[in-house]
């Protein structure tokens, strides 16, 4: 069920309505991990086995490292769980991308290996990473390992981050929940307006863009240039609003509940640069990959023999640009099986050693160049993102860039959306907004707002309606 | 807690005021219908209709419910053209001036004002709408001559469909007949209540919502029982014997003071291209046309030069899809050219 449907209404009031009247914290602890159940059987059933299993096994591994005391013993129980981790991800993700890939590459020597039919889980991408993640801190020594299955269980399976993020790390959650679990009305408060704000930049905004976008991108060939220009601007807002509006929907349920979970996306659009893009945009993603791929790849690379004959600075020059280079190809790739996502991944990369490398004539430009070509940058990376197929992409910037002529069609509710997205991310940026903007629900003032609010959903909602972007992920 | 409730309870006043307003202001209004026994249904005479989900107009209906300045059944010297039509005549997508009625008046006009050409567009009117009305039209109107505006699906599927069509076809013995429906409309017991007794933009529009939740629509067993169609008759699709009974209704009805203005399905996107269908169809119906000597206008020409030269659509709007849909300003003045040259001739 998407945030977004009535059924998740029932879904929330029946949570909270059981954790009310049950006084037990281990029940209310027990709730939570059913409905987190529930809710993932909903979507497929089929695969709640595997979501368990996965508990199930990290929670030994994490047990088994927490008991040894033998470094390769530890490092040898970790392996195990990033190659079980990585194996499921892999199979059921990329087992038919590399299979179709071998095939194409090795064509010309007849190779023809078969696909198989797989479904993809939803949300395996999120939860082997969370689990992935809790088993190196316990292996770094940064947490314990849990001492309550319960508590790891609601840790892996809580649902407002379940299927599509953000990847909440069990330094971060664990603790939480040794705390009582109460629902509290401030956190109503807090939680339902946060829930709110993200369910207008989904239905309001993302859902209604993706009607012009969806058919630009279909054929973009008919299409003028300053047609698949505005197409690809407002992809930008559709896939920011879209998920950082599911983003604030799970941290919005999670606050009713009583937890609290980092925010995922800060003004990203504002970025100077593309490094401060990645801090600034899918933060629980871009950290998990700072701390458990680039940081140690950096260092595994510069500590190669051959390496250690070149001078420092060409040290960490390879390094850097190795480490960059092929972490960020994987990041492409995590959030798809397309040669696409892993150009998507490499272009950002090249920008990255690109910005490095020019740091100090690019803090030369003028604030507002530095944003707007972060930005060109950007959207040049989401053609790849978007586009089925690298021909596809070229197809895309083809028509970008040839000028011939084509079908008009500047959709007239960008007109209204692209300032006002403008005008939200300078606002947020000038007066330096750091937490959402609430309102006290026991004053007229609150209670209009959320009325006007919820109203303006219904009335403004399209039938159109899309999935979550990042569920295929 | 009183308190808050009151608060809550003006809260709740005051959103519902201004999104009244607002409605009523911008967005599309599901005006209510008057039936007409004789002449078809119309909206209330001097409503307002607003339309915003595709293009963009308002305006006031007419004394009669339709989409013109003014209309009239007292006749005088001025040559009186009746325009029947699905909803791409009543064409509320865009503003009065823009539609090919007004702009066929206004063309006419240019040598003195000696032509009224008087806009019945309604939609989801269908052929057999415009057979079983043609008495009530000439009774009503006494009019000099007729367009009939006919959409791609006026000789296939459109004419068994569902509800809110006031008439149809069936076949009986194996031979066709027009029939008069139930007068069936849309909504029954409160949403038609509420329709009738509250015509306040925000009720209405709330209505029309509603049904965008599944659990609101009515099941196809509602829906197959209340109209009376059985599934088979939705499956025919382009019956040319079907075409020929139809048109050979108008030639009965309309003798030789009617043009039949067809718009066809002229193209589709395949594979990011726009690709001009085959004429088939439009052959078909231009052959049996002739075997009935009744006058045809068919604009796919014009239309197809239209993108060929400026790479622009007749049919879809910016804030909608411009690859179908209801005829733009570009399609609305081919159309009144074409007419123009027509009644010129």
């Amino acid at each position: 069920m998407i945030f977004s449907s009535l059924d998740f209404l029932f879904f929330i009031v029946a949570v909270l309505s059981l954790l009310i009247l049950v006084r037990s914290q281990i029940i209310r602890r027990y709730i939570i991990l059913f409905s987190s159940y529930f809710f993932y059987a909903y979507w497929d059933y089929r695969f709640l086995a595997l979501l368990i299993y996965s508990t199930i096994f990290d929670y030994i591994i994490g047990k088994n490292i927490g008991k040894s005391t033998d470094d390769k013993q530890r490092k040898k129980i970790l392996f195990f769980s990033i190659v079980m981790n990585l194996g499921l991800l892999g199979f059921f993700k990329y087992f038919n991308f590399f299979i179709a890939s071998a095939n194409s590459a090795f064509g010309g020597l007849n190779l023809n290996l078969s696909t198989l039919n797989i479904i993809l889980p939803i949300g395996i991408s999120f939860y082997t990473f969370q689990t992935m993640s809790y088993a190196i801190d316990v292996y770094r020594k940064k947490i314990q390992p849990a001492d309550s299955f319960l508590d790891f269980a609601v840790f892996v399976a809580f649902f407002p981050q379940l299927v599509a993020g953000p990847i909440v790390r069990a330094a971060d959650f664990l603790p939480q929940l040794k705390k009582e679990i109460i629902i509290r009305w401030v956190n109503i408060e807090r939680g339902l307006q946060i829930f709110l704000f993200g369910l207008i930049k989904k239905v309001l905004i993302a859902d209604r863009i993706s009607y012009f976008v969806d058919i630009v991108f279909e054929g973009p060939g008919i299409y003028s240039t300053p047609t698949v220009w505005l197409a690809l601007i407002g992809y930008s807002i559709q896939i920011y609003c879209d998920f950082s509006g599911y983003s604030d929907m799970a941290i919005g349920v999670a606050r009713v509940l009583g937890f609290d979970l980092r925010k995922n996306f800060d003004i990203p659009y504002v970025s100077k640069s593309i490094t401060e893009f990645w801090q600034r945009w899918h933060i629980s993603l871009s950290s998990w990959f700072q701390d458990y791929v680039f940081t140690p790849m950096y260092f595994k690379i510069s500590n190669y023999e051959l390496l250690k004959k070149l001078n420092p600075q060409k040290r960490h020059l390879f390094s850097f640009v190795s480490s960059i280079m092929l972490g960020e190809a994987l990041l492409g790739l995590w959030h798809g099986a397309n040669w696409t996502f892993v150009v998507f991944g490499l272009w950002h990369g090249i920008w990255m050693i690109i910005y490095n490398l020019t740091r100090k004539p690019w803090g030369k430009l003028p604030a507002l160049t530095r944003i707007v070509m972060t930005y060109l940058i950007v959207i040049f990376g989401f053609v790849f993102f978007r586009t089925s197929s690298l021909t596809n992409s070229f197809v895309y910037f083809n028509r970008m860039f040839s000028f011939e002529s084509g079908i008009s069609w500047i959709y007239s509710p960008m007109l209204m959306i692209v300032p006002l997205i403008v005008l939200a991310h300078f606002f947020a940026k000038r007066n330096n907004l750091k937490d959402y903007i609430i309102f006290d629900l026991s004053s007229f003032k609150g209670a209009f707002v959320v009325i006007f609010v919820i109203m303006s959903l219904f009335f403004l909602r399209m039938s159109y309606v899309n999935p979550f972007i990042y569920f295929q992920f | 807690m009183v308190k808050i409730v009151s608060k809550y309870f003006a809260a709740l006043v005051l959103a519902l005021l201004v999104w009244n307003f607002l409605i009523g202001s911008f967005y599309m209004n599901r005006t209510v219908t008057v039936k007409n026994y004789v002449i078809g249904s119309s909206y209330v005479p001097g409503s307002k209709t607003v339309s915003a989900g595709e293009g963009f107009s308002i305006y006031r209906n007419d004394e009669m419910g339709f989409n013109n300045d003014s209309i009239s059944q007292i006749r005088n010297e001025k040559l009186r053209i009746l325009v029947l039509g699905d909803s791409f005549t009543e064409a509320k997508q865009v503003f009065r001036s823009f539609n090919f009625v007004k702009l066929l008046e206004q063309k006419l006009d240019t040598d003195g004002d000696r032509y009224e050409v008087f806009n019945l567009g309604r939609n989801g009117r269908t052929i057999p709408d415009h057979v079983a009305y043609a008495e009530g039209y000439k009774s009503t109107f006494s009019s000099d001559y007729v367009v009939i505006q006919a959409g791609a699906n006026a000789f296939g599927e459109g004419v068994f469909l569902d509800s809110g069509k006031e008439n149809k076809v069936i076949e009986e013995d194996g031979e066709y007949k027009v029939v008069k429906t139930d007068f069936y409309h849309d909504d029954v017991g409160v949403k038609k209540w509420l329709k009738n007794n509250f015509d306040i933009p925000i009720v209405l529009a709330g209505l029309n919502k509603m049904r965008q939740f599944s659990i609101f629509n009515k099941t196809e067993d509602e829906t197959n029982l209340a109209t009376n169609s059985s599934t088979e008759t939705l499956q025919e699709v382009k019956n040319d014997r079907l075409t020929d009974f139809l048109i050979s209704e108008l030639a009965e009805k309309y003798g030789n003071k009617f043009v039949l203005l067809y718009i066809p399905d002229f193209y589709s996107i395949k594979n990011g291209q726009v690709i001009f269908n085959d004429t088939k169809d439009i052959n078909v119906v231009k052959e049996i046309c002739q075997k009935y000597n009744v006058k045809i206008i068919d604009p796919t020409a014009k239309f197809v030069r239209l993108y060929e030269e400026k790479k622009k659509l007749p049919q879809g709007f910016n804030n909608s899809s411009p690859l179908g849909g209801h005829l733009n300003k570009d399609g609305h003045k081919i159309v009144a050219d074409l007419l123009y040259d027509f009644f010129l001739i």
